[in-house]
């Protein structure tokens, strides 16, 4: 089942999003990333309806590409946050509401902190020290309250995903198998290898 | 009271008859076919349009099981649900296959069913799920293709014209649409297939399957793909794996269409009998030994007895 | 155009740890009724001077109606964007709201344009602090000083003299102070003194004299936060008068009515904008330790 997690660490913010696309019982693509790059310092991992997912992640993308060129400086995460989890609020109470949980990573290069924001579609919003989505989320949230560490390094904060991912395949029964990995940081958006 | 009632309603049965009546009386035109009995209205009503229904006791709720209440419940109609098609990239172009089965629930409606659809020269599009909502819209996107064409001099690449496709059914979500289908062919990029489905998904990839047949396909799809498969091997196997679906899936089968697209646009390969496929092979065609599929053939003569070689020592 | 040049002053300079913002009103006379701005919510009397946004001070210049309609407007796009961002509005994208407006009543035949200029004194997290000038036609421009209203022309000139790139609110203030003093067109003012007045509010096109103006390079500026800030009233007093006045001194009572003054600075303690609009009293007290006024009514029509 679809998974993504996130987590915050010292000056950085790491996302992590599985790459299966299914429909019913059949995988239909195994390398799918479900991460978009919202602006230079901004990460969303999205999962959901099928279909609703991509059209929304392309949505918002191309609204905070659009404040960028009108305004010169991107937004910043909290305010890139507050809008999209709006969009979700509003289209909730639409015709046709979009079914889509979000990760919003970013980091604040105002005030050199990282943010983490979890959205889930009915328009919730909660900043988190690191947050996920799906039945993954079942298994890693207790894991990250005993193991995380807002201070830890980068690399202590992958191995803590690490773990999160591995618990995961040990005990979820249709586990994914891999997962997309993209940081955050001063130094802008990168994806890295577990 | 009832009969003055009945003779000026316009709702009643009655009424109805009356109606028909009046019809045939003033409409003289009607060939001499139109006369007999005729949909349980009997010779009066002889110029009555009417069209033929599942012979079955019931025929509203034998259609009632066909009906797709997942996509929206209001939707009364869904036939051709049973599918299995196939497309894949390989270094030679890509492969189409599908077959030709047409399924109302239970009932096979067609078994000479084109299930591909050849949007422009470049460009195929297979079907799934309803087969007027894949009919309707691929030729809709051939026409926007076409007009693509027109105004910047140039075709349209296979994943301009699989997003029109996807943002244009996105747009009827969750109104009853239901298409699988994979947008196949050839652009400046080369090879390139997307899926494409009515929940608004769209997959760039190499090799999908979709249909109910699809996972029986995937499995000999998956094991047999390669890269750089020749071309006869890779027409062998989208044959093969279609023959696979049509085989263990009920609501698959009848006969194989088979498509190769490659730089100077489709060509289709042929059309193979999955009875014939089973029992006699495909033929002389390239890429086969032309032995028959079928396992019972295949392994004919194969024991898996396992006794001890003492005969040969007596 | 014609009525920003006759409206009172609104000056505004940009100082490295605040923004400073100070205006002449036009006081109608001795009848009117202004008890109600002494108890206004935020400090201002509201003529001239008016919070847009916690983060945004704004002065006006041109007619009143159109100027409240336009204060509205801002304080809306302002609230529009709280709601959409959960952020204090940037202030150029604050001034590109009210420009977008102001822009579009130039467009379209049968309307009248708003004729106001305002300066916006504001600070987001982006470019810290920023001074902002628009015009009717929609025009807006980035300034370290400026100034709108009558007589903007000497003002303008006597900013950029003494105006350093690095100056503090505290020298700030003063300068304000000091340039509105010298080119206020006050109604207080004894009819012999009002024709020397008119020598300096010949017109002057306002596009020129922006253009020799220092312009404001958008780039953000790291801004350290002075704590002693928090205590300027105090400071004021050890502040000498710096330039001789050539202007008439006026009692502090008619002075209250005649000037209205805001800085925005940090608050030290919780490090977002703080907006400070001077009630009358403080006004008076301010001019007062600038020297700039003296309590002797005797000498109300005396020149120093």
């Amino acid at each position: 089942m679809e998974t993504s997690f996130a987590i915050t660490g010292k000056g950085y913010v790491i996302v992590a999003a599985d790459t299966t696309a299914a429909r019913s019982i059949v995988k239909m693509k195994v390398d799918e990333d479900k991460i978009k790059t919202l602006s230079p310092h901004l990460l969303m991992a999205y999962s959901g309806e099928p279909g609703d997912t991509v059209q929304f992640a392309e949505y918002v993308e191309r609204n905070i590409r659009l404040y960028q060129i009108r305004n010169l400086y991107p937004l910043r995460p909290s305010a890139a946050a507050s809008w999209i989890r709006r969009s979700l609020a509003e289209s909730l109470r639409s015709r046709k509401p979009y079914s889509v949980n979000l990760l919003v990573g970013g980091y604040d290069t105002a005030t050199h902190t990282p943010h983490l924001y979890w959205v889930d579609y009915f328009g919730t919003m909660t900043e988190v020290p690191f947050g996920a989505h799906g039945y993954g989320s079942y298994f890693a949230l207790s894991l990250l309250d005993r193991y995380h560490n807002p201070e830890a390094s980068l690399e202590e904060g992958l191995a803590t995903l690490r773990r999160a991912i591995d618990e995961v395949s040990k005990r979820l029964v249709v586990s994914p198998g891999t997962y997309k990995v993209k940081v955050v940081d001063k130094d802008g958006v990168r994806e890295v290898e577990l | 009271m009832n009969s003055f009632a009945e003779r000026f309603s316009t709702t009643t049965a009655a009424s109805h008859m009356r109606n028909a009546q009046k019809l045939a009386e003033e409409d003289d035109e009607f060939d001499g076919t139109m006369w007999g009995s005729s949909a349980g209205f009997g010779s009066i009503a002889k110029g009555v349009p009417s069209f033929t229904v599942p012979a079955v006791a019931d025929p509203t709720a034998f259609l009632r099981l066909h009906t797709d209440d997942h996509a929206d419940p209001s939707c009364r109609i869904k036939i051709q649900h049973g599918t299995t098609t196939l497309a894949f990239r390989f270094q030679g172009g890509v492969i189409v296959a599908v077959d030709s089965r047409a399924t109302a629930g239970s009932y096979i409606a067609s078994g000479t069913v084109k299930k591909v659809i050849e949007i422009n020269p470049y460009l195929l599009g297979t079907m799934a799920g309803g087969a007027a909502d894949c009919q309707y819209w691929e030729t809709y996107l051939g026409m926007h293709c076409r007009l693509h064409e027109l105004r910047n001099r140039e075709r349209i690449s296979v994943s301009a014209a699989s997003k029109y496709l996807s943002n244009l059914v996105y747009s009827y979500k969750g109104m009853g649409l239901s298409m699988g289908t994979m947008i196949c062919g050839w652009d400046k990029t080369g090879p390139a297939v997307f899926y494409v489905d009515s929940d608004g998904t769209r997959l760039k990839g190499d090799l999908f399957s979709v249909g109910s047949g699809s996972t029986f396909a995937y499995g000999v799809l998956d094991q047999g793909y390669r890269w750089d498969l020749t071309d006869e091997e890779a027409q062998e196997l989208g044959r093969r794996s279609i023959y696979a679906a049509g085989h263990r899936d009920a609501f698959s089968g009848n006969s194989c269409n088979l498509y190769h697209v490659k730089e100077d646009g489709w060509k289709f390969i042929g059309n193979y009998d999955i009875s014939k496929l089973h029992y006699d092979g495909p033929g002389n065609v390239p890429g086969s030994d032309g032995r028959p599929y079928g396992y019972d053939i295949r392994v004919e003569g194969l024991s898996s007895t396992n006794a001890p070689e003492v005969a040969a020592a007596a | 155009m014609e009525a920003i040049s006759h409206a009172g002053t609104v000056l505004g300079v940009l100082a490295k740890d605040g923004v400073v913002l100070a205006a002449e009103k036009k006081v109608t006379g001795k009848l009117l009724d202004l008890s109600g701005a002494k108890e206004g919510g935020y400090g201002g009397s509201g003529e001239k001077i008016y919070l847009l946004n916690s983060n945004v001070i704004g002065g006006v210049a041109g007619l009143t109606a159109d100027a409240n309609s336009l204060v509205n407007y801002a304080r809306t796009a302002a609230q529009q964007h709280l709601l959409q961002y959960n952020e204090d509005i940037p202030v150029e994208l604050l001034a590109q709201r009210l420009c977008d407006m102001k822009q579009g009543y130039t467009q379209y035949g049968g309307l009248r344009p708003f004729g106001v200029s305002l300066l916006y004194a504001g600070y987001d997290p982006h470019y810290h602090f920023q001074l902002y000038h628009s015009d009717p036609s929609g025009n807006y421009s980035g300034w370290k000083a400026t100034c709108i209203g009558a007589n903007n022309g000497t003002a303008q000139s006597l900013l950029k003299q003494e105006y350093k790139d690095d100056i503090e609110v505290k020298d700030a203030i003063g300068l304000v102070l000091r340039t509105m003093s010298k080119t206020m067109d006050s109604t207080t003012l004894g009819s012999e003194k009002r024709e020397s007045r008119r020598l300096l509010s010949i017109p002057v096109h306002p596009d020129s004299i922006r253009a020799s103006f220092h312009y404001v390079h958008r780039l953000p500026r790291l801004v350290p936060i002075d704590p002693r800030f928090y205590f300027y009233p105090l400071v004021f007093f050890l502040m000498p008068p710096a330039l001789p006045l050539v202007h008439p001194i006026l009692t502090p009572r008619l002075l209250h009515r005649t000037v209205e003054f805001a800085v925005l600075t940090i608050d030290p303690v919780t490090k977002q904008p703080k907006a400070k609009i001077y009630r009358p009293a403080e006004i008076d007290a301010l001019l007062l330790a600038e020297g700039l006024t003296k309590k002797d009514e005797d000498t109300e029509m005396k020149s120093a």
